[in-house]
């Protein structure tokens, strides 16, 4: 623009309509997994998560594994030991291993929320899909119960279930699940409303039984990445009220320990030796720290609009 | 307005209904005699207490006669304390109120400053740092970290009082503690939705008034922004009072929280029903007060529906 | 001297992909008690040059380069020494002397704030009357837009307004404080066609009353048609053509603007089919360096693609930058 070309004839001769690119495409596009990765990749903080994750579940199965001491064998001669070679965690009060129980804790502490997240998916996908896919009269009865369900504190279940059901992984699992399936109901229901309004707009369009699929294909992904956010988020609560139940005492029962129940039983030696409440406290927090990381950034990555 | 509080509340009592009930005969199926334990009692005095408690009749009818109870606000008598339950609770109650309404306070004013600066900011690390901070306080349960405080400024640096909740120094710990989760929280919620009303229309036509952009943030953003907030404001009071638990508990502050879990420890079975229910009340009535409140903060919802 | 004279306006917006580079070198002025049509299809620039005017450019886009003379003081963002005094006159310049129309009613009032509090609001920015005097005057302007009943209304929320009754609003809160340039950004594009008769007659009307310029923004060449006195047609970021309304309707010089007026249906000519103009807007990504409608243009020809025409005029009005008009002696255009 700057500079003015000489005004010669040939310069003003009709461009032929090959050499215009009046229709062409400014971006590339990936497709929908690529997509989402390469998001989730550029969000640092989800990507320390995810690394962070790996390094604890490998550190729960290798080092049970390896070491010469199991969860309960006991040491009288070294109570309270600092951290050393031998035990780089040192050990509780009856000479045990800790950085053997914290391990066999995280065994404890991610299967109840691995599991709990799973149980409850599917409870929430069996309830919600049904009521979602009826429709009308079964719908608005079966939400009005989980409207009623869910005006209860689901800690206030919980503990009832874990005193009637005494201490133990499975009534944790139950009574997790009895708390806090109603909001994945609801979110099942409410992905399958809206995925049923877009068949409609399928069927209207007559498309060809490939392009049918695919597009079936991405309407499922689709609908999915706010359950897969949520299931996500529902392990690390499932581990707060795992670690909360055992830190008031109704969890998992001696000798086996979870992250909570050591943290209760380190709970009294904060004046004495608070290294031991270190390590529990650290366990749970990091887990917990990562796992919102994950689900934060997993949240962002499949819903881009969404900040 | 009048008809949907009405209807509100009649669900409420439901609910209510239903968790007695729940909590009712899952104390009653757990086998056992609050008495057999206790050997020094006779079999005539134990044949008494238990006439006494209704313990002799059928469940069915015990079930009756506990309701009954309720409607009168008798929540029946822990047998491990003597006590009635209710004259229990109504001397716990306000403690943890009063420790709950501080954390409250704290959480609303911190949260929903850090969730402003946070979507407002222009610098990057601001954002990025509330952003981690946050996180961290969904993360780190608040048990947990009343054990790191109570370790690090109770019993290290003893800076703090940590037994009790006689003067307002005493409340910094554990108000911190219960607060964090909500602070978080609504942090998270403010910066998203202030974020969101950021991109407003109406933001722009206020601007194009000639308001100042504070007038127009202040006026116009955060009216909008805080209405998710107020929604969530009633179940996290709820977390405040029931959440506080094991916080008091550790500090030793004797509020419904540390009665609860004694009881739970103890198996102190009336006790634990007549707290649950209680717990159960209070959180139903905020929900109830919440959505009341937003109607009135936000015109569009019509409640007369 | 013009009341409003923007002279080389660039605007770029910074994206992750780049700078958009959405208005590049706009120029144009605005008469007293003119009304000046600014045309052009989505995307062309139009509205983002408005929003730097009126210094109302989201968070990402900045004013590069030009001039603004608003009575002949210069109020281009560039012009002052901090983006603090820069605010601060526009300030008292928004909603004062110079107000804008907006385009979407139905998002663009305050929802959870009653019309009185939002139309009182430039009135008590720009004013030193009292809250009752200002929801006196309210009252008074909502009146004069055909609200009926303005003192119970004045009380409602925004929800309990019809779109073409919300719009009306948004022109009572533009006329508040009588400004002297009212920008249009296609206020009636979100109405009923049944309102946006309506509403263009009560915005010429009013200006009569008020004494004030008015720049309409639009795409729709009937409604430049039946208010405006002068016509810029705006595309790729760039004006390409100004005139009064015959001019433009009757001797268009630009093939964009030929184009546009072959889209519009003419009742009189039945048989004749509407012709679209094919291809779409050029990338301002990655703006062309020539003509911006070279890609879409029947008469593009090789000189077209390497240097922008510049502006030829025809007359004292009519302005337009097209190489078809400069062509040299015995041109090789062979159409």
């Amino acid at each position: 623009m700057d500079e003015k070309l000489e005004l010669t004839p040939d310069l003003f001769e009709k461009i032929p309509e090959s050499e215009k690119n009046a229709e062409r495409i400014t971006f590339e596009s990936k497709t929908y997994l690529a997509d989402v990765w390469s998001r989730f990749k550029d969000n640092k903080l989800a990507l320390a998560g995810l690394i962070f994750l790996i390094l604890v579940i490998i550190f729960a199965i290798i080092v049970p594994m390896v070491s010469p001491y199991t969860y309960e064998s006991q040491d009288p001669s070294i109570p309270h030991a600092l951290p050393s070679l031998a035990h780089p965690f040192g050990t509780d009060k009856f000479g045990r291993d800790i950085m053997v129980r914290i391990a066999y804790g995280a065994r404890i502490s991610l299967s109840v929320g691995v599991a709990a997240a799973f149980i409850n998916l599917c409870v929430g996908m069996v309830y919600g899909g049904i009521a979602g896919f009826c429709g009308g009269k079964v719908d608005m009865v079966m939400m009005r119960i989980v409207d009623v369900m869910y005006s209860v504190p689901d800690t206030l279940y919980t503990i009832l279930i874990m005193v009637k059901l005494g201490a133990n992984i499975q009534s944790i699992l139950i009574g997790i699940c009895i708390a806090s399936w109603m909001g994945m109901a609801r979110q099942v229901r409410a992905q399958v409303m809206t995925l049923k309004e877009q068949e409609f707009c399928l069927a209207a369009t007559v498309i060809g039984a490939s392009n049918a699929r695919i597009l079936f294909k991405h309407l499922i992904i689709n609908s999915m990445g706010p359950i897969i956010v949520s299931v996500t988020m529902m392990v690390p609560s499932a581990i707060y009220t795992e670690a909360f139940l055992s830190f008031i005492g109704i969890g998992i029962s001696r000798p086996a320990a979870s992250w909570g129940t050591l943290a209760n039983d380190a709970r009294a030696l904060i004046q004495s030796y608070p290294i031991e409440v270190i390590w529990p406290i650290a366990a749970i927090c990091l887990t917990m720290l990562s796992l919102n990381f994950i689900g934060d950034g997993l949240g962002n990555a499949l819903d881009p609009k969404k900040k | 307005m009048f008809k949907y509080t009405v209807k509100r509340a009649l669900f409420g009592a439901l609910t209510l209904f239903i968790l007695a009930t729940i909590t009712f005969f899952l104390m009653k199926s757990i086998p056992g005699n609050p008495f057999n334990g206790d050997k020094k009692l006779s079999p005539q005095q134990l044949a008494q207490l238990n006439e006494k408690y209704h313990l002799d009749k059928p469940v069915g009818e015990q079930y009756v006669l506990y309701l009954k109870g309720l409607l009168q606000g008798d929540l029946g008598i822990s047998i491990a304390r003597k006590k009635n339950v209710g004259d229990i609770i109504f001397k716990c109650a306000p403690v943890t109120m009063r420790l709950g309404m501080v954390a409250f306070c704290i959480a609303i004013v911190v949260g929903i400053t850090l969730g402003t600066i946070s979507a407002l900011s222009k610098k990057k690390w601001v954002s990025y740092f509330i952003t981690f901070f946050t996180t961290l306080g969904v993360s780190v349960p608040s048990f947990l970290l009343a054990l790191l405080l109570l370790m690090l400024f109770g019993v290290w640096l003893r800076w703090l009082p940590i037994v009790g909740l006689q003067t307002p120094k005493h409340y910094i710990m554990p108000a911190t503690a219960i607060a964090l989760y909500p602070i978080s929280m609504i942090a998270k919620l403010t910066r998203s939705s202030m974020g969101e009303v950021m991109k407003q229309d109406y933001m722009v036509l206020a601007k194009s008034k000639g308001s100042s952009s504070i007038s127009v943030i202040v006026k116009h953003g955060l009216r909008n922004a805080l209405l998710p907030v107020v929604t969530y404001a009633g179940p996290m009071l709820a977390f405040l009072f029931s959440g506080s638990f094991v916080v008091e508990t550790l500090f030793s502050v004797p509020g419904i929280g540390s009665e609860f879990v004694k009881s739970i420890n103890g198996r102190d079975y009336s006790m634990i029903m007549g707290c649950t229910i209680f717990l159960g009340f209070l959180i139903i009535t905020l929900n109830i007060i919440t959505d009341l409140v937003s109607a009135l903060v936000d015109p569009r919802i019509k409640l007369g529906k | 001297m013009s009341v409003l004279d923007v002279k080389n306006l660039h605007t770029k917006f910074y994206t992750e992909q780049g700078d958009v580079q959405a208005v590049r070198g706009a120029s144009f002025r605005l008469e007293k008690k003119e009304v000046l049509g600014i045309v052009g299809e989505s995307g062309s620039g139009k509205s983002q040059t408005m929003f730097s005017v009126m210094g109302l450019l989201s968070a990402n886009g900045r004013v590069a380069e030009g001039e603004i003379y608003l009575n002949g003081e210069n109020i281009s963002p560039l012009a002052f020494k901090s983006h603090r005094d820069y605010e601060k006159k526009m300030e008292s310049i928004r909603g004062n002397s110079m107000a804008m129309i907006f385009q979407d009613p139905m998002t663009f009032l305050n929802p959870v704030l009653k019309i009185g509090t939002q139309l009182m609001e430039p009135i008590l920015n720009h004013t030193n009357l009292s809250k009752k005097e200002a929801k006196q005057r309210a009252i008074e302007l909502m009146e004069k837009v055909g609200i009926p009943s303005p003192e119970k209304r004045i009380n409602q929320y925004p929800f309990e307004f019809s779109g073409g009754m919300r719009q009306r609003i948004i022109i009572a809160m533009a006329l508040a404080c009588n400004p002297q340039v009212i920008i249009a950004d296609e206020p009636t594009t979100a109405l009923d066609v049944t309102i946006q008769a309506q509403v263009l007659e009560l915005i010429s009307n009013l200006k009569d009353e008020i004494d004030s310029s008015i720049i309409m923004i639009t795409h729709d060449l009937g409604v430049v048609a039946s208010i405006c006195d002068r016509i810029a047609i705006m595309y790729g970021g760039k004006i390409v053509e100004t005139g009064t309304d015959r001019e433009i309707f009757y001797e268009p010089k630009h093939p964009y603007t030929i184009g546009l007026l072959s889209c519009v249906h003419n009742p009189e000519e039945e048989k004749k089919d509407l012709k679209p103009i094919p291809g779409t807007p050029p990338d301002l990504l990655n703006p062309p360096k020539g003509c911006p409608f070279v890609d879409r243009c029947e008469h593009a020809m090789r000189i077209c693609k390497l240097q922008m025409p510049e502006e030829k005029s025809f007359s004292e009005t009519h302005q337009c930058s097209c190489w078809l008009n400069s062509m040299p002696e015995g041109g090789a255009s062979n159409d």
